[in-house]
């Protein structure tokens, strides 16, 4: 894989940023240093260009048309969930489900478990999920305290009227902890699954720490204890880095999106065992996920169709076809070397700094390795990690780092990254955070570290260090939960 | 005008009315969810004044710093006055601009303070 040769294919990289903050003597005009891929990720030509294409040649709406134009599209759309299939190793094409991103496939997972989940069942998740991956079940387990259950017939594909028995369902949410660097801790698990664990969702990689859970082991284990419960795996960190075989892993949904894989934005997976996806009622009604309604009730579809009631992004989902293209075209393995030499330079760079603390699995067991050495280890040295590091600059708040280094022409996201759970068990209400993609470079990472340096002399670090006592965090008194964390 | 430059730092390190006020009237929370930062700003009224006010919390330079050059602008200032302060008002007052990421940080503990102002 030649980076400057794949640089060339995202125009992102034309253009050049200026200083915006007024600092003591900074002035440059640089390309962008990209470093927030977890959060979402740049888009290639190829991309961009099947969406405009997708526009101007292939346009209308699908699976209604009798006209040419209206079956193209149609072809075009489900050549993708053909090809998504293929891509994450699914058995078939219409376990995939289109939604709008890895957060509206939790929630139509999560809202749809409600009649399987009776009084004293248990949701198991793990400390270090997104708040999307938590939040759901929250309100799923708070909505069927007082909500009844659907009907049985309703499976049969008719709407009957809800049960009018109000039977009240409290809902236990444990969480897997994790270890001091930042693993799930593996022995917790015999005591958390129990019976009435009806289901487990956790992370396949810490969008924080950039930890990679063994989720084959962890699906074995919890069968092993002899529960049943329904597995779901986020994987929106991890698609578009690492391979994704749902037929491997043994799970029985998994969540992403295509924009964090290269993809356009509003358009997200969901993948769910046939037999489960068809058990389960619909999330949303309307359009498309019919085959009859009358003044009365409704015949839904069948899987997939079932699930993506009204028009979907069509246009994004043709040029999403075209990342996984583009990836296929690269070669997972090719990058997840190139993503985890960049990581690996660039925690050992970032732990040479003084005052930098880097959370999650690091590098004092396990020195940096140069690249030939590596090789001849294999690649599998790297089999618990991804691309994303978390650190913080001691003294310094996130928000800070992140000011001064943008002034640089460096995006790194700082704050809680809708992970406000695992921050409390790391003992941080912050952290930077940078993360790799395919087009990062090492000089890339030179200049981050130059970055901080400057952050570091911009507060006198080096001098003098006198710092605010930090203050245990007292509840505020906020009447209503704010959702709008992202 | 540089928003790093000394005078903030200044107030970062070492900020103005830091701490808890015992004899509170008013105690107020306001957080900022983009990173969880949060201030409590406690207020003593004397007649109709700010007769004493000063805050806790953690955050970064920039809502450390607006808070503490917050607090001793509306030390002695009628509870009404704190209505009509402004963004802008902060901005002027820490020297900004900030750029657009960094206005909650440099709001939030004017958020605070105008919730006295509703709340009396």
């Amino acid at each position: 894989m030649i980076v400057s040769k794949l640089r060339k294919e995202f125009p992102f990289l034309n253009r050049m940023y200026s200083t915006s903050l007024k600092l003591r003597g900074t002035s440059h005009s640089k390309p962008l240093a990209y470093f927030d891929n977890a959060s979402t990720t740049q888009k290639p030509k190829a991309v961009i260009d099947a969406i405009v294409d997708a526009y101007t040649n292939h346009y209308a709406n699908i699976h209604r048309g009798v006209y040419d134009l209206s079956v193209e599209a149609t072809d075009l759309y489900e050549g993708v969930r053909a090809k998504v299939a293929k891509f994450i190793e699914a058995k078939s094409a219409k376990e995939v489900i289109f939604t709008k991103n890895t957060t509206e496939s939790i929630n139509l997972v999560a809202y749809c478990q409600d009649r399987n989940l009776q009084d004293g069942d248990e949701i198991l998740l793990t400390q270090m999920e997104h708040h999307s991956n938590i939040v759901p079940w929250q309100m799923i387990a708070e909505r069927v305290k007082t909500k009844s259950i659907y009907s049985s017939s309703e499976t049969e594909g008719r709407i009957e009227k809800f049960s009018t028995s109000s039977n009240n369902r409290q809902i236990k949410i444990k969480y897997i902890p994790i270890t001091e660097d930042g693993r799930l801790d593996m022995n917790s698990l015999d005591r958390l699954v129990t019976k009435k664990t009806k289901i487990v969702s956790l992370t396949l990689m810490s969008n924080v720490l950039g930890t990679i859970n063994p989720i084959k082991d962890i699906v074995a284990r919890i069968k092993s204890l002899g529960s049943k419960a329904v597995i779901i795996v986020d994987a929106a960190q991890a698609v578009g880095h690492t391979k994704i075989d749902v037929s491997d892993f043994g799970c029985d949904f998994l969540a992403f999106s295509a924009h964090k894989m290269y993809g356009p934005s509003g358009v997200g997976v969901l993948w769910g065992k046939r037999e489960l996806l068809e058990q389960m009622p619909p999330f949303m009604g309307g359009g498309d996920m019919i085959l009859s309604v009358d003044f009365e009730k409704t015949t839904f579809n069948e899987i997939p169709w079932k699930f993506e009631a009204g028009t979907p992004s069509i246009a994004d989902v043709i040029a999403f076809g075209k990342a996984i293209s583009f990836i296929e075209k690269i070669g997972l393995v090719n990058i997840r070397k190139h993503e985890m030499e960049l990581t690996s330079y660039a925690l050992k760079k970032l732990s040479e700094i003084e005052g930098v603390k880097i959370y999650g699995i690091n590098y004092k067991d396990r020195p940096y390795i140069d690249r030939s050495e590596r090789l001849k280890k294999g690649r599998s040295l790297f089999f618990d990690r991804g691309s994303v590091i978390a650190f913080n600059v001691v003294g310094i708040h996130p928000h800070d780092v992140a000011s001064i280094l943008s002034n640089e022409s460096v995006a790194i996201r700082s704050g809680h990254h809708c992970a406000q759970p695992l921050m409390s068990v790391l003992g941080i209400d912050a952290a930077c955070r940078v993360s790799f993609g395919i087009y990062n470079t090492f000089e890339e990472i030179q200049r981050l570290i130059k970055g901080i340096q400057r952050v570091k002399e911009v507060f006198r670090l080096t001098t003098k260090a006198k710092r605010l006592t930090p203050q245990p965090f007292k509840s505020v008194s906020h009447s209503t939960l704010d959702f709008s964390h992202s | 005008m540089d928003i790093y430059r000394e005078e903030i730092l200044e107030h970062w390190r070492s900020p103005q009315n830091f701490g808890k006020l015992e004899d509170a009237d008013f105690v107020i929370d306001q957080i900022n969810p983009l990173c969880g930062d949060q201030v409590t700003f406690y207020f003593k009224i004397k007649k109709g004044k700010i007769g004493n006010v000063s805050f806790t919390g953690k955050g970064c330079a920039i809502s450390i710093a607006s808070a503490s050059i917050l607090s001793e602008a509306i030390l002695n200032k009628p509870v009404t006055a704190l209505a009509k302060i402004t963004g802008r008002d902060v901005l002027k007052m820490i020297g900004g601009p900030v750029g657009p990421a960094r206005l909650k940080c440099a709001f939030l503990s004017l958020e605070a303070v105008k919730k006295l102002a509703i709340s009396d």
